[in-house]
């Protein structure tokens, strides 16, 4: 009778355990989904302490060597993995780890680094991403410009533009999308002014659009006669014109800058100075966009300094 | 009952009475706090070190309480101490569960310790706040000590003395890596533990915490293998001879 009472208990109990086992795997996964991604090496659980000393010696590894070369990636990128295996979660492999082979070995940064993009623990990580299309246009031959967009936006829109807000997501961000667009047929200041455009715009079209709402921007000249208003719009038809123009007598696109840069320097004769006024419901982004737009303004300015000179001689 | 708590009281009060105890419980400390020293040599990472640290030395503190369980009960009943005491009115069920919660008190008592040296030190280093996660999963280690003596228990009435140990070890290790026959529905979970299911140290270390709901869960299924497993021993132990 005793046996019976204890065989009911014992399966009883395993009916039970057995339930609860399954559910409590499930719920499992789904509070911790990294775990799907760690090594099924049995570790009796201490994954996490074993990347940690892993951790440690590859740093020690990494001050033993010069440099990192040919003759050493692949141990570097095998010693990455198996840190990757024991804990995918810790940001450090990503930020400085795998950034020690993006000149040896770009393409396996990458995928690292993609791999990274896709961890959801990762996912407010503004980094990893920005560092993915960094080495995809600084260190890849050729540089894969139009790869890197989908990364940097990434990087972009999970810096979340509040204090965090890295300028350099956003000027890498523009300056792609202006590599693209321009195809090598354009000067870098027209492209990025293009670009620049564009997202102030809000042009749905562009799949790649950061900014958000409709926006206008108008730079105001302040002159001493009155406000000689001219929106971007105008500016960035007249100058696609005069490029085109420009383009059709086989002439250099950089001219076409020139020729807009008379308009500005015209502009400027008259003017007390100029301001960048914005109807708008500006977004970071856009507030990032503005400043970059000045600097492109500034440097073609400089351009500038001896173009009357230049163009009275040529006359 | 009263017999199960008298078993127990006094196995955790043997245990509990060695000052020894206390000693490798002040060592267990040193090593946490160790874990300051390798902020360099981390780049960093020495707060994360030192919670994982103090997870990790805390489960293998638990795990040595767990096996001294396998030594005591071979070694009561080869020296006659149990016959003893099952010449008294005490059944062998109650035998085998009082020493098994004597060691669970015994694990959760030295492991608490080890957990409140670990925030004592976390809070003094790094003045924060210790986090729910680093918490909860200190909880979950003691928790994971009821699956854990019910295993040893099992192993050390059907196994022989010195095997039962390793087998113990063996089992507890490769319990944490049984989550890949989870296909297999009340096998898994039922016969075959998932001590898995109690690891959240990854989570701890950058502060993840999960919900309290599945803390009582799980300690829920430990409980329900727990009496699977004694009961499983208990029924081999009442066949079995005793000196």
């Amino acid at each position: 009778m005793k046996n019976v009472i204890h065989i009911i208990i014992i399966i009883v109990s395993c009916l039970v355990a057995g339930i609860l086992g399954g559910k409590l795997n499930t719920t499992q996964r789904e509070l911790a989904p990294s775990k799907e991604a760690i090594s099924g090496m049995p570790l009796g659980g201490f994954q996490k302490f074993i990347s940690d000393m892993e951790w440690m010696l590859f740093v020690n590894y990494l001050g033993s060597l010069n440099t990192v070369d040919e003759s050493n990636v692949d141990e570097v990128s095998r010693r990455l993995e198996r840190l990757m295996s024991h804990d995918p979660n810790l940001g450090k492999i990503y930020q400085e780890g795998a950034l020690m082979i993006s000149i040896a070995d770009p393409e396996k940064t990458v995928e690292i680094l993609t791999k990274a993009c896709n961890n959801p623990h990762l996912k407010s990580n503004s980094q990893i991403p920005f560092y993915a299309g960094f080495v995809m246009v600084q260190h890849m031959k050729p540089p894969k410009y139009k790869e890197a967009i989908p990364f940097f936006k990434m990087a972009v829109d999970r810096s979340g533009g509040g204090e965090g807000f890295n300028n350099y997501y956003a000027s890498y961000y523009y300056r792609a999308k202006a590599k693209v667009w321009s195809d090598g047929k354009f000067d870098d200041r027209h492209a990025l002014l293009h670009v620049l455009y564009d997202s102030w715009l809000g042009d749905t079209r562009d799949e790649n659009y950061v900014g958000g709402g409709t926006m206008t921007l108008k730079i105001v000249f302040l002159t001493r006669y009155g406000t000689l208003k001219m929106s971007l719009k105008t500016i960035n038809q007249l100058l696609m014109a005069i490029n085109s123009l420009m383009r059709l007598f086989n002439v250099s696109s950089v001219i076409a800058i020139y020729a807009m840069l008379v308009l500005l320097h015209m502009a400027q004769v008259l003017s007390t100075a100029v301001v960048v006024a914005l109807n708008l419901k500006f977004t970071e982004y856009a507030s990032f966009a503005k400043k970059q737009f000045c600097q492109v303004l500034s440097s073609a300015r400089l351009l500038d300094k001896n173009f009357p000179k230049n163009l009275k001689n040529n006359q | 009952m009263n017999e199960i708590i008298a078993i127990a009281g006094s196995t955790w009060k043997n245990v509990l009475r060695l000052k020894v105890v206390y000693f490798l419980v002040f060592c267990v400390w040193v090593l946490i706090a160790s874990a300051l020293n390798y902020d360099v040599l981390s780049l960093g990472l020495h707060k994360e070190l030192l919670v994982d640290a103090s997870l990790f030395l805390n489960t293998i503190t638990g795990v040595l309480v767990i096996i001294s369980l396998t030594f005591e009960i071979p070694k009561e009943l080869k020296e006659g101490v149990a016959s003893t005491m099952l010449s008294k009115p005490l059944g062998r069920t109650n035998y085998l569960i009082g020493k098994m919660i004597g060691y669970i008190v015994i694990g959760a008592i030295v492991c608490a310790l080890v957990a409140i040296g670990s925030f004592l030190i976390f809070n003094v280093s790094f003045s924060e706040p210790i986090g729910v996660a680093m918490l909860q999963n200190h909880i979950l280690i003691i928790l994971s000590l009821i699956p854990m003596a019910a295993i040893a228990v099992l192993f050390s009435i059907a196994l022989p003395e010195i095997i039962a140990p390793i087998v113990t070890v063996l089992v507890i290790w490769f319990a944490h890596s049984t989550s890949m026959l989870s296909n297999l529905p009340i096998i898994y979970g039922g016969i075959i533990p998932d001590l898995e299911l109690f690891n959240f140290k990854s989570e701890a270390v950058y502060n993840n915490a999960v919900s309290w709901r599945y803390v009582v869960m799980v300690a829920l299924w430990g409980i329900c293998y727990a009496i699977f497993a004694s009961s499983l021993a208990s029924l081999i132990f009442s066949r079995k001879d005793i000196k």
